[in-house]
């Protein structure tokens, strides 16, 4: 009986909120993994936690304006970074949030979903000097709606490239640690196969901001050996 | 250093092309037709703060609960934004729908693709109080007709139990067309893209009828 149901398994659709996250989480491994290799240099990681704001998702006209964007919403992120020289570093990222959709409308405002959002990225960060850091970021948004009110993403949540730009101000909390305030932007489009199988045409460009506390940890350092 | 330059030459270029074009454009809408309350003027649809809107289904009404089902997941998926969606329920003095068929227990047989006959109909009615809101909950009465086959019962009423699902949710007039579900004599079991412009429209459009008080 298992063996004539694990036969059978494979045809099975493969649920796309699974791929996303099996997507997510291998990003994520594979920069954490993959840190080891750059150990003779300089290791970072931190943990973000924030606010991100979003312009609309989507500007409609039914009888009256609707314009559809997400509340301001709490994130969560971690990145791991190592040194490319005294003032370059790469890294990875991973960054959550969580907010609800809402249409609004003179009519008045409602609920469409309650919206997650994944956000795996590479970045370059620039130390201008102690204290200060710029990244420029390339990543993906992945949209996660939690329960599907309406008929905005029934035929599919978007996964949408997403660049962005980030200053960093931090101080010294001890001989590894780092506190800091980063401002951070990014910009993407928004569509859905289902604005576009009812006609919409283009997507819609969608800036988000964000204010974030981070908390650096340097993790390993370059050590000359001697034999 | 050429490296690092490529990558800033690719990073404008990138978001040159994000930024290209900045908004989705809205489709042309079909045409709709009058959703109002005939001779009156007055609209009706589900506030935003009544929603789920409660369906109750006589227990002996048989299949009609999945076509009551079906209709209403049929409705919902009209909306982009969630303005309308329906839930079941058990108790009927919760419900804002009432819906019950006249007569004996309807045959419960496969539902088929042949041309739509007559078999069956429906009627929704409600009472307002001077002061334009509605008394009660909306009461939907579905009949069907025992001299035809049971899969063209089983058909009907799965038209019609739709058509008079979009009267509870505010379309209070018929179309004109054949191939809208708000047809007088439905031919077809889902909304059409004249029905989804109306009820857009519609729930975008100041109510003038409130609905009855939800009992506590």
């Amino acid at each position: 009986m298992i063996t004539d149901r694990l036969s059978r398994e494979p045809t099975l659709p493969i649920h796309p909120s699974s791929v996303r996250h099996g997507l997510t989480v291998a990003i994520v491994a594979g920069a954490t993994l993959g840190a080891p290799a750059a150990s003779a240099a300089q290791v970072t990681v931190s943990a973000r936690l924030g606010l991100v704001a979003s312009t609309a998702l989507l500007e409609d006209s039914i009888v009256e304006a609707i314009s559809l964007r997400p509340n301001t919403a709490p994130s969560l992120g971690i990145t791991i970074d190592t040194r490319l020289d005294p003032q370059y570093a790469v890294g990875a990222g991973f960054a959550v949030s969580r907010s609800d959709l809402r249409s609004r409308a003179a009519s008045g405002d409602a609920s469409v979903t309650t919206l997650t959002l994944w956000h795996p990225s590479i970045f370059l960060r620039y130390g201008a000097n102690p204290w200060l850091g710029l990244e420029a970021r390339a990543g993906a948004l992945i949209y996660d709606p939690s329960t599907t009110v309406g008929n905005l993403f029934s035929g599919g949540a978007p996964v949408a490239p997403v660049l962005g730009l980030a200053a960093s101000a931090e101080r010294p909390l001890g001989s590894r640690l780092l506190a800091g305030l980063a401002l951070q932007y990014d910009v993407h489009r928004f569509t859905t196969s289902t604005l576009e199988n009812r006609g919409y045409s283009g997507s819609t460009v969608v800036h988000r901001i964000g204010v974030t506390l981070t908390l650096r940890h340097q993790i390993t350092h370059a050590r000359p050996t001697t034999r | 250093m050429r490296a690092r330059r490529h990558a800033e030459r690719g990073l404008l270029l990138a978001v040159c092309g994000l930024l290209a074009c900045d908004v989705a454009t809205g489709p042309r809408r079909q045409s709709s037709y009058p959703f109002d309350l005939a001779s009156t003027g007055l609209v009706f649809h589900w506030p935003a703060d009544r929603l789920p809107v409660r369906f109750w289904v006589d227990p002996d009404a048989g299949p009609v609960r999945a076509y009551v089902s079906d209709g209403l997941r049929e409705w919902a998926a009209v909306f982009l934004y969630g303005e309308f969606r329906g839930v079941l329920v058990e108790d009927a003095a919760q419900a804002d729908v009432l819906v019950e068929v006249n007569g004996a227990t309807p045959p419960d047989v496969p539902r088929t693709n042949d041309p739509p006959v007559g078999a069956c109909g429906g009627v929704t009615s409600n009472d307002r109080t001077p002061d334009n809101r509605l008394t009660g909950p909306f009461r939907v009465t579905l009949t069907w007709d025992g001299r035809f086959p049971a899969t063209d019962v089983a058909n009907c009423l799965h038209r019609v139990a739709a058509h008079e699902l979009g009267h509870t949710i505010g379309l209070l007039q018929h179309s004109n067309s054949t191939l809208d579900l708000m047809f007088a004599f439905p031919e077809v079991a889902a909304p059409s893209p004249a029905d989804r412009a109306t009820v857009e429209i519609l729930y975008h459009t100041p109510a003038t009828l409130v609905p009855a008080a939800r009992p506590e």
